[in-house]
């Protein structure tokens, strides 16, 4: 649980950095202008939209270790090596899973932020 | 008319660069919210679901790297075959208007044309590239052929020699 929570931790750190500086930071080469207000409202709705399937990620990524750690447990009490090991591979499997999205996603958003070009006119 | 397609322009650019943040916007929510289907469908064993979110994943990543990297060279390098002065005598100032629009409405409409494609990526469908190629290859086409028919509509006017 203390792991979950130094987790989410980190997660705020994340999220934070990537609704801050990622999403939207007045706009690129230029800065959008007239469409200022129509960006600020869409980024706004982005953060919200992130916060939320971010949490849907870790209730999920949560709820499907429980279930896996269930599953161990039930081929443990029954004598099924197999089960068991499938269910300590599932939550690797997850965690690596929600680990990787958690770190690559804010990566390939700098990428592309970074390939922003300007207008070619 | 210079004051007026300067203004034109800067609007065009303004929402250049509001297309362009929208686009990253929604490649980075559509990314995040494919991983957690991909996380869903492991949990579930649901493998088809896995391969396809993960191809959706990449799917809009290449998308984004054709559009920011394919529009920009191939509108400047389009943009030189549209004549900066075309015409002459009275329609020379509507000419140098029009020939100023043409780069910058090409340039948005093949953006708008890879936006959809990514729009339908994000939400799982089909990413329609080809129709994004499709609707590029005409833009450029009117984008070449403006740059043809310019000059020659002011010859057929008898305005320019």
């Amino acid at each position: 649980m203390s792991l979950l929570i130094s987790f989410l931790g980190l997660q705020g750190t994340i999220f934070e950095s990537a609704t801050n500086s990622l999403l939207y930071d007045g706009g690129g080469p230029g800065g959008t202008g007239i469409f200022e207000p129509i960006m600020t409202t869409i980024s706004s709705i982005a953060r919200d939209f992130w916060g939320v399937i971010i949490g849907l990620i870790i209730i999920a990524a949560t709820l499907g270790m429980i279930f896996a750690v269930l599953r161990g447990a039930g081929g443990m009490l029954i004598g099924g090596s197999k089960e068991t090991t499938v269910a300590v591979i599932s939550i690797v499997g997850i965690v690596l899973l929600v680990v990787v999205g958690f770190v690559a996603v804010p990566q390939l958003a700098g990428l592309m932020k970074g390939l922003t070009p300007a207008p070619p006119f | 008319m210079n004051d007026t397609l300067s203004l034109i322009l800067q609007v065009f650019r303004q929402a250049w660069v509001a297309i362009t943040v929208v686009m990253v916007t929604i490649a980075i929510l559509a990314m995040i919210s494919h991983i957690l289907r991909t996380l869903s469908a492991s949990v579930i064993g649901a493998q088809f679901w896995v391969y396809e979110s993960l191809a959706s994943i990449g799917t809009v990543l290449v998308v984004i790297g054709i559009a920011f990297l394919g529009i920009p060279p191939i509108v400047s390098a389009v943009s030189t075959s549209i004549p900066n002065s075309p015409g002459c005598g009275p329609i020379a100032e509507l000419g140098f208007f029009a020939s100023g629009l043409i780069a910058a409405i090409v340039s948005l409409r093949m953006l708008i044309a890879f936006f959809r494609t990514i729009g339908g990526a994000a939400l799982g469908g089909t990413a329609q590239i080809s129709q994004a190629m499709i609707e590029a290859s005409e833009a450029l086409f009117g984008m070449l052929l403006a740059g043809v028919v310019i000059p020659l509509v002011g010859m057929f006017i008898g305005v320019c020699n």
